[in-house]
């Protein structure tokens, strides 16, 4: 049996399942910062320095498999998880301290906030900040009814734009044909943004990792299913 | 929902169906307007463009959501009316029956000239400086445009916020929308590209109520934070800021001088209901904030406040009754005799009026996470016996 405190095991997945989804739209008991200037960095990361800043997202993290990765292959630039289920973050905030542990001197450049990426963007991040972000398997909501809850949409579209600098990537992955369209017609729809040719997607270092290194990329590489992979630039 | 505003030289009082317009000083009434009893008759239709503006652009899926368009037999009501600064038009949306009227005014009259679909219900309206469109915020946080000139032509859907926006402003230069919502978000957008965010006005900690220019580059705010505060709207930047006694609802602001404002503030629930503030301008972006007074409208549920000049105007409820309370902020102004005041609560004597649950503007902090963490505290305590 394995132990968790005091240990340096990683953290077991089965004590921190949580329903699939929880409404991006309702309250929740968050504490945010009103402002980006009322972010405690240093708390996330000991050794980020004044002049640093965190330039990669991961947009409902999940599990923080493909966060681990980033933090990997790019090791001083800084990467943060948003994971909106009190489990699931808490899960990552265990995961990336019990590596740390493991592996003194490294993941000290990633990090998981549990918070609401569809609200609270602009209460973290400064206008232009961010240099990558990554959409990966979001959840599909069918429904026409919850098309709103869709963490890519028209309105939304504009606030990652506004934390995006120009010739920032947004990179989107999906197993859901439907949601692929969507996404690709929106983002396309979208003046700040252009798709690139799929060569330049295809030649794109992060590109095979987005397929194994996150839990719901390797579900789908193990089922065999289909992926379908988007990566937009902010113009 | 009522309406109060002054549209100079008229005070517009709105309630349920009816809109006066009358004189402040007098309350003599210069025109009513009455909107029709079935908004289908004058040429409602189901909102075709606005069914788009959840950014569905078209898919297999909107077909099954069609039939569930058609408009209500509801009666509709008024939730809020506008008057254009060239005084030609009046907008008012309507609840029911949900939909964007236009009235083209005369000194005497009002003549229906548009009917408009409308997405959902609306919580604020401006207009453009020119008085050639009308912007209209809703619930879910969207802002559509309503041309003014083309009465014809369908709403555009220029953005959206994640709650509801209490407030919308739009620069006399028309270059940029600020709206207002319950995140506590200031949002400055950029107008014609309302796809690109100027920025945000960030630091209040509850919804925001309302916001005012007070200059071409900076406006005042208000919070359930209990506070109010000052903001250069093209950096960003916080420039003053004064606690309230109680959480703050409603804004309303008048210039007093040229570097002077008064502005009026309806508070939640505090024994006195109404504070009044003045503000300075002291020279080179420094701001001054002073209260000055509080008004106590004992027995009254005020919903909304109107400066003219210096009298601030409040319409309330009393036994779900509508009324009208006039005060003197300044002692040289002419008492308005209650008898007229009783002719105009008589107008509305017939309708019913419910106040607003405003305790929902608040967020609702549930806990899901104190609970989670002490569960898990207990399992790794039990292991390690
Ligand atoms: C299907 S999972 C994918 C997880 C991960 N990206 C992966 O590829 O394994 C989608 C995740 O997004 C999270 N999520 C959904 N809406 C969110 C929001 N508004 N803010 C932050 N996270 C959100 C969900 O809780 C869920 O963990």
């Amino acid at each position: 049996m394995v132990q968790e405190t005091g240990s340096i095991s990683l953290p077991q997945k089965r004590y921190y399942r949580q329903r699939a989804h929880s409404n991006p739209i309702a309250d929740h008991c968050f504490d945010y910062p009103a402002h980006p200037d009322d972010v405690d960095w240093q708390e996330m990361y000991p050794n980020i320095t004044s002049d640093q800043c965190v330039e990669f997202a991961d947009i409902g993290c999940g599990y923080g498999g493909f966060l681990v990765t980033l933090g990997e292959m790019f090791p001083d630039r800084f990467a943060i998880g948003l994971e909106i289920r009190v489990k699931v973050s808490d899960y990552v905030m265990d995961r990336i301290k019990a590596l740390r542990t493991l592996h003194p001197g490294k993941y000290n450049n990633i990090a998981c906030l549990r918070t609401n990426a569809m609200k609270y963007l602009p209460n973290y991040f400064r206008k232009a900040q961010l240099d990558k972000m990554f959409f990966l398997y979001p959840d599909p909501h069918f429904k026409r009814a919850k098309h709103k809850w869709r963490i890519i949409n028209q309105a939304l579209l504009s606030e990652y734009a506004y934390v995006l600098r120009k010739g920032g990537l947004v990179y989107t992955m999906t197993d859901v044909e439907d949601l692929h369209k969507w996404i690709v017609l929106h983002m396309e729809q979208h003046p700040l943004y252009e798709r690139l040719p799929s060569d330049e997607e295809k030649a794109d270092p992060i590109t095979p990792k987005l397929y194994q290194s996150s839990e719901e990329g390797a579900k789908v590489v193990r089922n065999k299913g289909d992926h379908f992979l988007a990566i937009f630039r902010r113009i | 929902m009522t309406t109060l505003f002054y549209a100079e030289p008229e005070l517009v009082i709105a309630l349920n169906t009816k809109v006066i317009f009358v004189n402040p000083n007098d309350l003599q009434i210069f025109k009513e307007i009455e909107i029709p009893k079935d908004l289908t008759k004058v040429g409602l239709k189901a909102p075709k463009g606005i069914a788009d503006a959840d950014g569905e652009g078209g898919s297999e899926q909107s077909k099954e959501t069609k039939k569930t368009k058609e408009v209500k037999p509801e009666l509709p009501s008024i939730l809020h009316v506008e008057v254009s600064p060239d005084h030609c038009l009046c907008a008012i949306t309507t609840a029911g029956q949900k939909a964007v009227l236009l009235y083209q005014c005369r000194p005497e009259h009002a003549k229906l000239v548009s009917v408009r679909p409308l997405a959902r219900a609306s919580s604020a309206l401006t207009f453009s400086k020119d008085s050639k469109v009308l912007l209209v915020t809703d619930k879910s946080g969207d802002c559509y445009k309503y041309d003014c000139v083309n009465f014809e032509e369908e709403p555009k859907l220029l953005l959206g916020h994640l709650s509801i926006v209490y407030d919308v402003l739009w620069t006399p230069d028309s270059k940029y929308i600020i709206t207002c919502d319950r995140d506590d978000k200031i949002r400055i957008t950029n107008y014609p590209e309302t796809y690109d965010i100027h920025g945000y006005c960030l630091g209040h900690k509850e919804f925001v109520s309302g916001v005012a220019f007070l200059s071409e580059d900076t406006i005042v705010s208000i919070s359930g934070d209990k506070t109010l505060r000052i903001w250069n709207f093209i950096s960003g930047k916080e420039k003053s800021k004064i606690d309230l006694p109680a959480p703050a609802l409603r804004l309303c602001l008048r210039p007093k001088s040229e570097n002077k404002f008064e502005a009026a503030v309806l508070l939640y629930q505090p024994d006195e209901s109404v504070g009044i503030y003045e503000i300075t301008n002291s020279g080179e972006g420094q701001w001054l904030i002073e209260e000055l007074t509080k008004l106590n409208y004992p027995d009254v549920i005020i919903s909304n406040i109107c400066f003219v000049n210096e009298r601030l105007y409040a319409t309330g409820i009393v036994d779900e009754c509508f009324s009208l309370k006039i005060s003197n902020i300044a002692d040289s102004q002419q008492i308005i005799s209650t008898d007229w005041i009783d002719m105009i609560e008589e107008r509305f004597r017939s309708e019913v009026w419910k106040p607003e649950d405003v305790s929902a503007w608040f967020k609702k902090r549930y806990d899901n996470v104190s609970d989670y963490l002490e569960r898990k505290k207990r399992r790794i305590e039990e292991k390690q016996k």
